[in-house]
């Protein structure tokens, strides 16, 4: 009987062995065997512990000592140690006793679950690392300023960072899971209705500028970008990272204030001039009309320097205006052909180089940068004429302008053969009203290069005098490049 | 007796106006105000021929004086003209919009005074003498 059992134990996949009660083998199947890299005849008769790793004796016998004919089986997961890695067998190990409860033997069934002991293990390492990324993406989350919220299309909120929760006045467990209509009622529309736009287009909205208004009351403006997404058969989602931009809205609107401010002191200031300028000239060429035949010959004199006075003042008020209405608002910044530009000037500024016998050479490089046509023509011409306008008796005036590029920019450099600038004054000349105090009998606004300047910096530029002495100056504009705009 | 009501704060600009209209008709009664707090009294006793308005007063300035003008039922065909001391191009398009008859820029000379005179009397005043 005990030999057919055993035949059939004998090719049973999992281990099955019997020891007496001293623990030598009494029975072992082919997989016992096998897992005791031996031969079934080998095993038997030979005790457990010769069979088996030292560091294990002390595991066998605690084991063994928890069975008791109450309690008489004891099931144990045991790692063994092979070249090709380790082996998880569970035993279930059952005390054999007589009828006296005496014991007689142990029986043992092992099953080897490596495969699934190595999943379990795995898994375990993957759950720790999800947590850690959890952990992670929590904790970088929580420390952007940004607000950030995932919804799905029900204007659900399924996860959202500190930021966001202070933001509405409460805590990230008190939002994540809720609705937005729970949340903010009838409100909470606006904000589904600009999700379910980007739902519906599938495509994200970046830098949306809006109004929020949080807990608090105070309304704030954010700049949201939404980007919709599909989180595998949960359906679709959408990221909201949100920035306040409050702060920076209230300096645009300060900025936008003060420019106002300037332009309208700007248009009293040059009305108010105006009004008495008109009055002086108009009050001189009424006398000069009406009591012309009555004055003196040398009062004509005087009449004549009044009213170049006054149109020398009313040019002074023009450019003033000019300059103090040459705001970031009124540039249109495009691809500019610069050579186009320079031409222009060269044929406006012809007659004067002609009357004293001048030359200016254009530079051959073709220059496109960004800037407003105009508005580059006037800061040019204004070089290009204080050239000819300073420039020495003692030879022909000689402008050259020329071009190189340098990283993002062209410098472009006119340099002239004329007065120069005392050296001393260099750094007053791009001043309002701040002219070369030497040549200030050479009649000019004071405003020009005060201009130039302005006009360059809206353009994100530079202008700079590089070089200066009696042999001439040298001015250096730095504009950004531009692509050649495709023809047609 | 055409009447013209000329409103501007400064009395050397009020007094170059009429100076320059009366020299093409010296039968001309002029009316000046120096700001527009009593011109719907004014020109309820004393309808004008035209009135000219400066844009800048100080207080009520230039368009509410032209309406005040305008919400009169009488006086929506009086001819306005409206001044300034600067061109801006605001005002031309505000005149327009508060119903001004035409807009103009106080002359820089004595002779485009009496050339813009010449042309106001042309357009509103001449032939209509009553």
């Amino acid at each position: 009987m005990i030999d057919t059992l055993n035949s059939i134990l004998d090719t049973h996949p999992d281990l099955i062995c019997r020891m007496d009660k001293e623990l030598n083998f009494t029975y072992a199947n082919e997989a016992a065997a096998t897992f005791f890299l031996m031969s079934k005849d080998a095993l038997i008769g030979t005790h457990l512990f010769l069979r088996s790793e030292e560091k294990q004796h002390e595991v066998i016998k605690s084991v063994l000592g928890n069975i008791c004919p109450e309690s008489p089986s004891v099931t144990s997961l045991q790692r063994i140690d092979r070249p090709a890695g380790p082996q998880y067998v569970l035993f279930t190990i059952i005390g054999l006793y007589s009828d006296e409860n005496v014991l007689q033997g142990y029986q043992s069934v092992g099953r080897d679950v490596t495969s699934k002991t190595l999943l379990e293990h795995q898994v375990a390492a993957q759950t720790k690392a999800l947590d850690a990324v959890h952990v992670e993406l929590r904790s970088v989350l929580d420390t952007v300023p940004s607000l950030i919220w995932y919804k799905d299309d029900k204007n659900k909120i399924l996860r959202l960072n500190q930021a966001a929760a202070a933001s509405m006045g409460m805590t990230v467990e008190e939002v994540e899971g809720k609705n937005t209509y729970d949340l903010f009622g009838e409100a909470a529309k606006d904000y589904h209705d600009a999700d379910l736009s980007v739902f519906n287009s599938g495509k994200a909205i970046r830098g949306l500028v809006e109004p929020f208004t949080p807990d608090s009351g105070e309304q704030l403006w954010v700049q949201s970008d939404k980007i919709p997404f599909t989180d595998g058969e949960d359906g679709p989602r959408i990221l909201v990272v949100s920035t306040d931009i409050t702060e920076l809205k209230e300096q645009e609107a300060t900025l936008k204030s003060i420019n106002k401010n300037l332009d309208d002191f700007a248009s009293l200031a040059s009305h108010d001039l105006q009004a008495p300028l008109r009055k002086i000239g108009i009050s001189a060429e009424l006398m000069q009309l009406e009591l012309g035949d009555a004055l003196p010959a040398e009062a004509t004199a005087y009449f004549d320097d009044i009213a170049a006075g006054v149109n020398h003042m009313r040019q002074l008020i023009k450019c003033f205006l000019k300059f103090m209405r040459a705001s970031p608002e009124g540039v249109d910044l495009g691809p500019v052909n610069l050579n186009n530009v320079l031409r222009q000037v060269a044929n406006n500024e012809q007659g004067h180089l002609d009357e004293t016998g001048g030359s200016l050479i254009l530079p051959d490089a073709e220059i496109y940068v960004r800037g407003d046509n105009a508005l580059l023509a006037q800061v040019f011409t204004n070089l290009v004429s204080n050239a000819i306008k300073y420039r020495s008796e003692r030879r022909l005036v000689e402008i050259e302008i020329t071009a190189e590029t340098e990283k993002q920019y062209w410098v472009i450099s006119v340099r002239d053969n004329g007065l120069g600038i005392d050296p001393s004054f260099a750094d007053q000349v791009f001043d309002l009203f701040g002219r070369a105090k030497p040549y200030s009998e050479i009649e000019g606004s004071g405003v020009g290069l005060a201009l130039c300047r302005r006009i360059i910096t809206l353009h994100g530029g530079t202008i700079e005098l590089i070089e200066t002495g009696n042999a001439g100056s040298c001015f250096q504009v730095k504009l950004f490049r531009a692509r050649r705009p495709n023809d047609g | 007796m055409d009447k013209v009501l000329i409103i501007d704060d400064s009395d050397f600009d009020r007094k170059m106006i009429k100076k320059a209209i009366a020299f093409k008709d010296d039968s001309l009664e002029f009316t000046e105000l120096s700001s527009g707090k009593s011109v719907a009294a004014l020109i309820a006793l004393e309808t004008p021929k035209i009135a000219i308005i400066d844009i800048r007063m100080p207080g009520m300035d230039g368009f509410e004086v032209l309406d005040v003008i305008r919400s009169n039922p009488d006086l929506c065909d009086l001819p306005v003209l409206m001044v300034s001391g600067s061109e801006q191009p605001e005002d031309r398009e505000m005149a327009t919009a508060h119903g001004a008859s035409g807009y103009f820029v106080k002359p820089p000379s004595a002779a485009d005074y009496f050339s813009l005179g010449r042309d106001i009397y042309d357009q509103y005043l001449c032939g209509t003498s009553s």
